[in-house]
């Protein structure tokens, strides 16, 4: 053949001409055509179809690259094949394997059985192959195939049939994506395909270790097959086995085919207790409870069985779900060989207090405050910080009298600096290129930030000889960053360009940067404009704002001596953040001093330090919550207002920025709490991400001096209740801290509660599941806890009933309750005692009820105490600041 | 690296009038196919759950689904048998330890190889119960090896660098861990069952002031898990917990977890991040750039025989040096894989790894780029140089990186450096001012051992 009567060929179109003409060719005759096809080839195609004649040239006479390049799947494909069929190049079998490999595998399968049948190629065996041919049958991706047409490939295909086998060999989607379940059944019952070896490849694939979904096709198979009584017999000792894989989905389904083995009597008893144990490894409920059901009507009818019987109820004893223990209990109990009290004894540790013979906790715990003890520590306490600490009023609590009001401090009157860290300013030029280095690319918290910004104001005119040396890995270090870049650092974070800008004065002022201002809270773009001035000009200055303690708090007695060695220009941005930052320590020494100080700064400070008795305290006042008595306070409160108000976003993706923003006004953290708290409710069925943290927010809650007002519960309470696991993992902590140190009162959090319930803000399994880790912590927590959950009880609604899901709290109280050796309180009495019916709620509800232990316990005794002594702590650590 | 394994049969379990018979085979170019071991276990199925456990960590992979399984590594010995593995990702290390009490047997050999852990015998193992026999085979039997045996199975793989040198890193790791709580099983499984369900972005730590539970505040004496799901290694062993002993490394981050169920011990090494294998901790490098005590090392080597824990005291009188040079000498043999660490015994073990591990300093990127910028001329020394700290300037890219040498408190100014702020050991400019202040106060006469 010519190359001119080839591309005659394949000019008319005709492709099975083509193949017909170019089947006798040799391999080298095939070679000479090759250049001329190639040159027909359209050249902007990376992928050539088959209904091409080009291509189908390029099949006859290219090689295994060009034909690598190739889909062989429409019309055409017959000619392809016969042309593959009867060329029979070397490579033909290697393409055949590598086909199969494709993402789009782009192969018909008419081509794959004629180059079979056809001796062309062997028989693929890779697990690639089972894939295809899984999908190359079926009705396409979860499509139902109603028109028959795996069965209709299988009929006219009979000699690939048996690769229907490697189903079960091969993790495939045949199951549950491609729709061959039907068409299997269906085959089964035509006879065309052995049954009994389906439904023996189901249970071999069961056991198998592949995919859940891969998995759960082999049970949904073995179900449509609908095995015969006889025919699950048969396979009596596979479905125990099936019982020890550790997937649900198979435990699930083993249990299902036990429990038609036990209806037809045909269950071997002592072969499934020797089996049993296995399944009470898996976390899910439901085929737990199956299982013991089971093993209960077994020992009832042959109480023999006992021993045999020990070992699944051992573990079923140490299982998470409280129910699956219960039955267990109750199984043990009711069987006369099993009730060995010393025996469940053993397994106590791992059971809840209404399960154990001792409801007294398994753990050891911290012996009790002693009371004498106590009131001797509170009366060396100065009066003004034990009432304000509620000192009293826990005591009496100890001595029988009622539970203690919460407590009612306002962060800024008390000495807040004794409950924080301090923060360690830059001392060097070389620790100052060493600190900035690591937060560009790691910042662990807001106040490296201002560490970084006041160091860079204070050494911005250091210029040693090796200066540039020492700083040229930094410069380009920031010259070069991307922002796109992943990490947690200075100028990866959005929003925070107008630090990179004062990084940039600093150590590359040649270089023109525009930074974006439009970011959070423009109190802080303006301080940082601030900074780049006096950088560009090398004017070094400590910052007035700079803070002295951890959260963004500045100790006044400080501010006093860094106005006294600069001025302070009241109008300038820093000393307003200054102001803003002022904790309520100190005043009284800090006015003596900035008694002395001269100029509008000194004036200002002295107006911002004046007193104010209204309440004890320090003589302290909350000024900057009071606009209005003076233009310079309103100013500023309606600044950082409006600022707050215009901000585009309070969400940046790093904690630590939040925690920074926050920091402008750390006396009035309301507005970042709201956010804090809609951000919050808007993702409480939402896993936790690190794009949107939603739990920097609660963690601004946290320190020991920060009061509670309405939005700091909200934001707990719904952290508390949300699927996100670092902001319910951070609102447990800061319970645990709160519970502790007096601040988590019963009331407002039951209140709180109570009034998200009815909205359907609260999901009561996860309420329980979190209250219950607070409440493991001490029997302080148990006492908070089951005091909240009654509280929330008795404030909510009597309209509606209670809400749907209470029976999980119900069942922690009751708990809590029988580990207090507490009845239920007057409270809660009311709206227990109205719930009627036969749920599970209403059990609950009758049994915390019934529960009337006599007088107080000890346990309870000890948690007084343990919350007394938090209150004297508390005390205690304020009185040093009277020192 | 390439490597095959090559197995004269796959493992399997079989029954055999009544009992289980678990059969494992293993490979090892060197020792010819050995047969380590034959007995009847005590515990069955406590056994077979560590087995099953075993090939979960395998099997991980926490980065990208569908990973390449490499097999586990089983040492013999008269005290002990032990079972290592890594996941794919290199991020967890996970060792099997059954001391001679846990079953009645005859240790026929001593020595480290792979053993073939297949699907089929992963099903099979499931199926074990605790009230039959069961024995343990480890290597071929000599019928076997006569006739060749019917099967033989290969297993081509590509053996990861970072999967290498992580079987080295992890006994540097293991060394730094220092205990920090142990806990009875009550409280084991109520802290790793309530492990969330669900992804977290901040790092949960361990806390256990009022009882073990994991917080997400971080503070002094608690443990840090980055990555705390792939402690969902462990929940299969659960039920059958006696205790488990926590170990941290509070500057580096890895934690180490084992769990006593009675008749063994599970052992799970996590590493500072699901994003970090061991393989770039870079705990080795020092050891791997110092060459001087080479004489020793080799010394040292010829004095091990298998011991399930390696007396370093005995060990120093033998060799005439002191326990520090034994223990650096034991650190490159951790390194080159010839030995492992128990922590819990706080010991090493003999054991040589059945992988080709002399060239494990190819494996390491600093060290050879480290190198590099010696052999560049880029390293020089700095003026401002004072008592306990010499100060150094390495070249880098386009800007020269000051490199401050202090006892324990190197510093450098890349921006790798301040990333990782030493946590991941030195960066290749530390280790080429390391390197380059050791060349010069190295002492003009060899080291004699």
């Amino acid at each position: 053949m010519t190359p001119d009567r080839l591309e005659e060929l394949i000019r008319t179109g005709d492709g099975a001409a083509l193949a017909k003409e170019v089947a006798s060719l040799t391999e080298s005759e095939r070679r000479a055509l090759r250049p001329r096809v190639r040159a027909l080839r359209p050249a902007s195609a990376a992928w050539l179809e088959s209904r091409d004649l080009p291509a189908l040239a390029l099949l006859a006479c290219g090689t295994a690259k060009d034909a690598a390049a190739m889909w062989v799947r429409d019309d055409f494909a017959v000619h392809a094949a016969r042309i593959l069929s009867d060329r029979r190049p070397r490579w033909l079998p290697a393409w055949l394997e590598g086909k199969f490999y494709r993402d789009i595998v782009g192969l018909s399968w008419e081509v794959v059985d004629t180059l079979v049948r056809e001796g062309a190629c062997p028989r693929p065996r890779s697990e690639a192959f089972v894939h295809y041919f899984a999908l190359i049958h079926g009705p396409g991706w979860r499509r139902k195939d109603t028109e028959r047409r795996i069965q209709r490939r299988m009929w006219a295909y009979p000699e690939w049939i048996d690769e229907v086998w490697r189903f079960f060999e091969v993790d495939t989607q045949a199951f549950t994506h491609y729709g061959w379940v039907p068409a299997l059944v269906d085959l089964a019952a035509e006879d065309r395909i052995d049954r009994q070896r389906l439904l023996d490849g189901c249970l071999r694939g069961l056991s198998s270790g592949f995919k859940v979904t891969t998995l759960s096709g082999y049970a949904d198979l073995h179900e449509q097959l609908k095995p015969t009584p006889a025919e699950i017999d048969a396979r009596h000792d596979v479905y125990l086995d099936l019982l020890a894989v550790r997937t649900p989905r198979v435990m699930a389904f083993a249990m299902r085919e036990v429990r038609k083995l036990e209806r037809t009597g045909r269950l071997d008893m002592q072969a499934f207790l020797r089996a049993a144990p296995r399944l009470f490894f898996q976390q899910t409920k439901g085929t737990c409870v199956a299982a013991l059901s089971l093993l209960r009507r077994a020992l009832k009818r042959e109480p023999d069985l006992a021993a045999v019987a020990r070992p699944a109820l051992a573990a079923a004893l140490k299982h998470e779900h409280r129910d699956v223990q219960g039955l267990a209990v109750t199984i043990c109990r009711a069987t006369s060989d099993l009730a060995d009290t010393a025996w469940l004894e053993e397994h106590a540790t791992d059971m809840p207090a209404s399960l154990r013979v001792d409801p007294a906790p398994s753990a050891p715990e911290s012996a009790a405050p002693d009371s004498a003890e106590l009131a001797t520590r509170a009366l060396a306490l100065a009066p003004r910080w034990r009432e304000f600490a509620g000192v009293d009023a826990s005591l009496r609590a100890l001595a029988g009298g009622p539970f203690p009001p919460p407590l009612s401090f306002r962060t800024l009157e008390v000495p807040l600096l004794t409950g924080i860290a301090p923060v360690e300013p830059i001392t060097t030029l070389d620790e100052l290129i060493e600190t900035t280095a690591q937060a560009v690319e790691t910042v662990s918290n807001a106040d490296e930030v201002e560490r970084v910004l006041d160091g860079i104001c204070r050494f911005c005119a250091a210029r040693p000889a090796d200066f540039e040396t020492k700083t040229a890995p930094l410069r380009k270090r920031i010259l070069t960053i991307k922002t796109s870049e992943t990490g947690r650092g200075l100028l990866t974070t959005e929003g925070m360009s107008a630090i990179a800008a004062v990084l940039r004065a600093w150590l590359a002022p040649e270089i023109d940067f525009e930074a974006d201002w439009g970011w959070a809270v423009p109190l802080l773009g303006e301080r940082m404009g601030e900074m780049i001035g006096w950088v560009q000009r090398r004017q070094p200055r400590p910052l007035l704002a700079a803070p002295t303690h951890a959260g963004g708090w500045i100790d006044a007695a400080v501010l006093v001596e860094r106005l006294r060695e600069s001025d302070g220009d009241p109008e300038s941005a820093d000393f307003k953040q200054a102001l803003l930052r002022l904790a309520p320590d100190g005043w009284t020494a800090a006015r003596a001093v900035a008694a002395k100080l001269d100029g509008p700064g000194g004036e200002a400070l002295r107006e911002a330090l004046a007193k104010d008795d209204t309440r004890g305290g320090s003589g302290t006042r909350a000024w900057h919550l009071k606009p209005g008595t003076s233009r310079f306070r309103d100013e500023i409160y309606r600044w950082v207002r409006m600022s707050i108000e215009k901000r585009r976003t309070l969400y940046p993706h790093m904690p630590w920025a939040l925690g920074w923003i926050a920091s402008a006004q750390p006396a009035d953290l309301d507005d970042v709490l709201a956010h804090g708290a809609k951000n919050i409710a808007g993702r409480r069925n939402h896993t936790a991400s690190s794009m949107e943290p939603t739990h920097a927010c609660v963690d601004l809650i946290a320190p020991s001096d920060r009061d509670w007002g309405d939005l700091a519960w909200l934001v707990a309470c719904l952290s508390l209740t949300g699927r996100d696991a670092d902001a319910k993992g951070v609102a447990i902590d800061v319970f645990l801290d709160a519970v502790d140190d007096g601040r988590c009162h019963p009331e407002p959090f039951g209140r709180m509660l109570a009034r998200l319930a009815p909205h359907g803000w609260l999901k009561p399994g996860r309420l329980a599941k979190a209250l219950e880790e607070i409440a493991a912590a001490s029997p302080l927590h148990e006492l908070v806890v089951a005091n909240t959950i009654e509280d929330s009880l008795a404030n909510l609604d009597p309209g509606p009933g209670l809400p749907r899901g209470t029976l999980h709290v119900l069942g922690l109280l009751r708990e809590l309750l029988i580990g207090l050796a507490c009845p239920v309180g007057q409270s809660a009495r009311g709206v227990l005692d109205a719930v009627r019916g036969s749920s599970k709620t209403a059990s609950l509800s009758r049994a915390l009820l019934d529960h009337d232990p006599a007088g107080p316990s000890a346990r309870c005794q000890t948690a007084l105490a343990q919350l007394a002594l938090g209150r004297i702590e508390r005390a205690g650590r304020w009185s040093l600041s009277d020192a | 690296m390439e490597f095959c394994y090559r197995y004269p049969f796959a493992s399997l379990v079989e029954r055999r009038e009544g009992a289980a018979a678990v059969r494992l085979a293993t490979c090892d170019a060197r020792l010819k196919h050995p047969r380590f071991f034959d007995g009847l276990l005590h515990e069955p199925r406590a056994v077979c759950d560590l087995l099953l456990a075993l090939t979960d960590v395998v099997r991980s992979d926490f980065r990208i689904p569908d990973p390449d399984l490499f097999d586990p590594v089983v040492t013999a010995s008269e005290e002990l048998l032990r079972f290592e593995a890594f996941s794919s990702c290199a991020g967890v290390y996970a060792r099997i330890d059954l001391p001679a009490d846990s079953f009645s047997a005859r240790i026929l050999g001593r020595g480290t190889t792979n053993v073939d852990f297949n699907d089929p015998m992963r099903a099979a193992l499931t199926r074990v119960r605790e009230d039959e026999p069961c024995r343990l085979a480890v290597g071929p039997d000599s019928v076997e090896l006569d006739h060749g045996g019917e099967v033989h199975v290969e297993k081509k793989v590509k053996l990861p660098a970072r999967w290498l040198s992580g079987f080295g890193e992890v006994q540097a790791c293991q060394q730094r861990l220092r205990p920090h709580a142990e806990f009875a099983g009550f409280a084991a499984r109520a802290l790793l069952r309530s492990l969330p369900r669900t992804g977290t972005a901040k790092l949960p730590v361990l806390t256990t002031g009022t009882g073990p539970r994991f917080s997400r505040r971080d503070g002094a004496g608690r443990v840090r898990v980055e990555g705390v799901h792939r402690l969902r290694l462990l929940e299969p062993l659960l039920a059958s917990a006696r205790s488990l002993r926590v170990w941290a490394d509070d500057a580096h981050g890895t934690s180490a977890w084992q769990l006593d169920v009675g008749c063994g011990c599970f052992f799970l090494l996590l590493s500072p991040g699901v994003y970090r294998g061991f393989s770039g901790e870079g705990g080795l490098l020092h050891d791997l750039a110092g060459a001087g005590g080479e004489p020793l090392v080799a010394s040292v080597q010829g004095l091990l025989r298998w011991q399930a824990r390696v007396d370093a005291d005995a060990l120093a009188r033998s060799v005439g040096r002191g326990g520090h040079d034994v223990a650096a000498a034991l650190a490159a043999l951790g390194a080159r894989g010839l030995v492992g660490y128990d922590v819990a015994a706080a010991a090493y073990f003999h054991r040589e790894l059945p992988f080709d591990l002399d060239r494990v300093e190819l494996l390491q990127p600093r060290l050879r780029n480290a190198r590099r910028l010696l052999e560049q001329d880029r390293v020089s020394r700095l003026d401002e140089s004072t008592e306990g700290q010499a100060v150094f300037g390495v070249g880098g890219t386009g800007v020269l990186h000051v490199v401050r040498l202090r006892d324990g408190q190197d510093r450098c100014t890349c921006p790798w450096f301040s990333k990782y702020r030493g946590q991941r050991g030195p960066c290749k400019h530390v280790l080429a001012a390391r390197l380059f202040a050791e060349s010069a106060e190295a002492p003009e006469s060899p080291e004699t051992p």
